[in-house]
């Protein structure tokens, strides 16, 4: 009964370790399903960006940007095939035309092949009934190889221009997939871009891996492996060069979460006995205690000013979530919607914390930390372990769809939802990474 | 005394002419016939006609009806006197036949005269004697008599004085009543004519205030009757106003629901946003231009774009119900 919050976690994993590391490995991509969007989606025209004077360019950035747009929910973005005109600069447009399509903006733009084979990117965005030109911007320099995280940046840009918050396409999802292969099951820690593309695997293990999550520059994953056949943290960088094990203490070593900062890491840790909160120094590895409470203290969140910790604990009996202020070391207990409230994740702006609610199954509540509101975001019947993107938005949480495991994103009102599953395996433990380009000051 | 002959000249000229012949008997018979005692004797001598003597007029003043009086009664006189001189002359005649006879009859009696005076002699001594007594008599009753008179006299005068100061107080207080009833019905009058003056005064007072009454209650009846007038014409102005405040409500409001209808954006806005649309119209409600205007603070830009994205698309706005309420440029607060 005491270990009931963490008792998936903790399952009775006792096979031997194969790990992998296995950066270049190159996996299926993860699909994304998109369930449920905006029932007012904006009708937006995207033009394909052409090569100035070539043709068709080696990334689609314009069906790039549609679909980002679409996966949004925000946004329904009109066939190709029933654009009016494709006009590449203002002047040329024909605003009746987009009028009558009903459309309210109209994203077009270029690529200009540059002599040293990069490009550089002409983006448009126009207000077809203002009759305005909102936005227009040259990215240049930009790689071949590159043009894909372009067009993503170039979606963040525009996302903001039309919602007034930066989107977050030009960012990276961190996940566990489990693979059945044979007899055995294989765990695989794996990256991908937030629309599923470009997957790779950063660890690969015959042993549970879990609760990966980001470095606040995008650099590192901190994650636990039992691939010691027992909890360890691991800090490993993206580039697969670092790999090392910062806590394999007795008992419980789980939940590793950065600070803003990135110079602390917060953990659970039983080396004392019962789980306690810790938070280790990353310049020295230091290690300090946090909480003493014979109960379950685990599952850290730091607000985004890094002055406090959500955490998930049962020392009221069930598993609800309380908040430590580090500079007083006060507890005060934060949820009390229902009797089982877990996993809280806080938004980086710092309005929202996300968390399992136990309410006919688990499900995604989210509480409005300026009110205290508290709203049921999901209606499922596991969901567990949500991670909210960088624009806190949206947030992914994984789900189980009859006995199949897959990554849910829905927006922080929960009116879109997106799946995103694999064809061969289960994915779980989502972690939504940062910005790979931090966008510009607001 | 004067007075007294000129207002009787006749009287007093009858009594003069009666004195002098008297006066002229008594001294004839008193020298020619120093005693004559015959009385019932003396008669024809005594009646002798004589016409009176005529006195000088005196000079006097006389009205016409007088002078007319005494015309008349001298030519009554006048007649008379030729009726008397007739009469006289008859007298006369007869008068010479009797004197015959008296002559004969005086020889007669001169010898009874004879014996009579000495008779009478003695009767005169013993009368005079009788006189003298009597005199004496009369001489004290008359002293008495006027002593009496003199008393009564001064009584008379007293009483006289008296009835005369009476009469004059009476006369005084009968002036001082009749001025002081002058007086007071002066008084009276005085007050009688201030009294109807006041009264006058008071009516004409009375009459001005209640012209003047008349007046404003003439004038606060034009009053009401414009008030009422104002008020209808203000109510009608009003309902009109309402109307027409209602009927620009219910098009603001309808063009609002059309913006509203129209309304849409992928950015999630704050429902405390606010801004003030203004919005320029043509009379088909085919829209000119939109702004945004006093924004909140929760009003982002991609609010404002939104609302005027929705003012544009739903132009043509709905056209107003009457002329009058058609504005050019539309102002109205749009929330989310």
């Amino acid at each position: 009964m005491r270990y009931n919050a963490v008792r998936y976690k903790f399952a009775s994993w006792t096979a031997g370790l194969v790990m992998l590391m296995a950066s270049q490995f190159v996996q299926a991509n993860l699909v994304i399903e998109i369930t449920e969007g905006f029932e007012n989606a904006i009708p937006v025209a995207v033009v394909p960006f052409n090569v100035e004077g070539r043709g068709a360019a080696p990334q689609d950035v314009g069906e790039i940007i549609q679909n980002n747009l679409r996966r949004s929910g925000r946004f329904a973005p009109v066939a190709t095939n029933r654009l009016p005109q494709r006009p590449t600069a203002f002047e040329a447009v024909v605003f009746e035309q987009w009028q009558r399509l009903d459309v309210d903006h109209l994203i077009m733009g270029q690529l200009i092949l540059r002599p040293d084979g990069s490009y550089d990117i002409d983006v448009r965005l126009v207000d077809v009934l203002r009759r305005q030109q909102v936005l227009a911007k040259r990215y240049q320099q930009v790689p071949a190889n590159r043009l894909r995280q372009a067009a993503h940046q170039i979606s963040d840009e525009l996302y903001h221009e039309l919602t007034g918050v930066w989107g977050a396409f030009n960012t990276r999802l961190a996940y566990v997939t489990v693979r059945e292969e044979g007899n055995e099951r294989s765990y695989s820690l794996d990256v991908s871009d937030s629309d599923g593309h470009n997957p790779r695997t950063v660890l690969r293990s015959r042993m549970p891996i879990m609760s990966p999550r980001w470095s606040p520059d995008g650099r590192q994953i901190a994650y636990v492996s039992f691939e010691a056949g027992r909890s360890i943290i691991v800090l490993q960088s993206l580039d697969g060069r670092s790999r090392e094990v910062i806590a394999e203490f007795t008992g419980i070593n789980s939940t590793p979460v950065w600070s803003p900062d990135g110079r602390q890491l917060a953990m659970t840790l039983s080396k004392d006995g019962s789980a306690n909160l810790y938070v280790m120094n990353m310049a020295n590895r230091q290690l300090r205690q946090l909480t003493n409470h014979p109960a379950i203290d685990t599952e850290p969140s730091w607000s985004p000013d890094g002055a406090a910790l959500y955490f998930n604990s049962d020392r009221r009996g069930q598993p609800q979530i309380f908040k430590l202020d580090l500079a007083t070391n006060v507890i005060t207990r934060v949820s009390f919607e229902g009797r089982y409230n877990a996993s809280p994740m806080v938004s980086p702006n710092g309005r929202h914390l996300a968390m399992v609610h136990a309410n006919n199954g688990f499900n995604i509540g989210i509480m409005d930390l300026t009110n205290g509101d508290f709203r049921q975001v999901t209606r499922t019947s596991l969901a567990e372990s949500p991670s909210f993107a960088p624009n806190s938005d949206m947030l992914v949480y994984a789900t189980n769809n009859r006995g199949r495991g897959e990554l849910a994103v829905i927006s922080v009102d929960g009116r879109a939802s997106q799946v995103l599953r694999v064809q061969d395996g289960q994915v779980r433990e989502p972690a939504w990474g940062p910005y790979l380009t931090p966008p510009r000051m607001q | 005394m004067i007075g007294f002959i000129k207002r009787h000249p006749y009287a007093v000229g009858l009594a003069i002419t009666f004195h002098a012949v008297i006066a002229v008997f008594l001294i004839g018979n008193f020298w020619s016939k120093p005693i004559v005692i015959a009385v019932e004797d003396a008669g024809p001598a005594l009646i002798e006609p004589k016409v009176a003597p005529q006195m000088p007029l005196t000079t006097m003043t006389v009205d016409q009806a007088l002078i007319d009086q005494q015309l008349e009664r001298i030519r009554e006189q006048e007649t008379q006197r030729q009726a008397e001189q007739a009469r006289q002359l008859a007298e006369a005649q007869e008068r010479e036949q009797r004197i015959a006879q008296l002559q004969r009859q005086q020889e007669e009696e001169s010898r009874r005269a004879d014996q009579a005076r000495r008779e009478a002699e003695q009767e005169r001594q013993r009368i005079a004697a009788e006189r003298q007594r009597a005199e004496a008599e009369q001489r004290r009753a008359e002293e008495a008599r006027r002593v009496a008179a003199q008393a009564e006299q001064q009584r008379a005068r007293a009483e006289q004085e008296r009835a005369r100061a009476e009469q004059q107080a009476r006369e005084t207080a009968q002036q001082a009543e009749r001025q002081r009833q002058a007086e007071e019905r002066r008084l009276a009058e005085l007050t009688e004519l201030q009294k109807q003056a006041e009264a006058e005064r008071v009516r004409e007072e009375q009459r001005q205030l209640e012209l003047a009454e008349q007046a404003r209650q003439q004038e606060a009846e034009r009053a009401r009757q414009a008030a009422i007038a104002e008020e209808e014409a203000r109510q009608r102005e009003a309902a009109r106003q309402r109307e027409i405040r209602n009927l620009r409500q219910s098009y603001v409001s309808s063009i609002t629901a059309k913006v509203r209808e129209n309304w849409r954006t992928p950015a999630d806005i704050s429902s405390d946003a606010q801004c003030e649309l203004v919005i320029v119209q043509e009379r088909d409600g085919s829209v000119v231009s939109v702004r945004t205007e006093r924004c909140n603070a929760p009003a982002t830009e991609q609010f404002k774009q939104a609302a005027e994205r929705a003012v544009l698309r739903a132009s043509p706005l709905p056209q107003a119900p009457v002329p009058e309420v058609y504005e050019r440029t539309i102002r109205f607060v749009f929330k989310p």
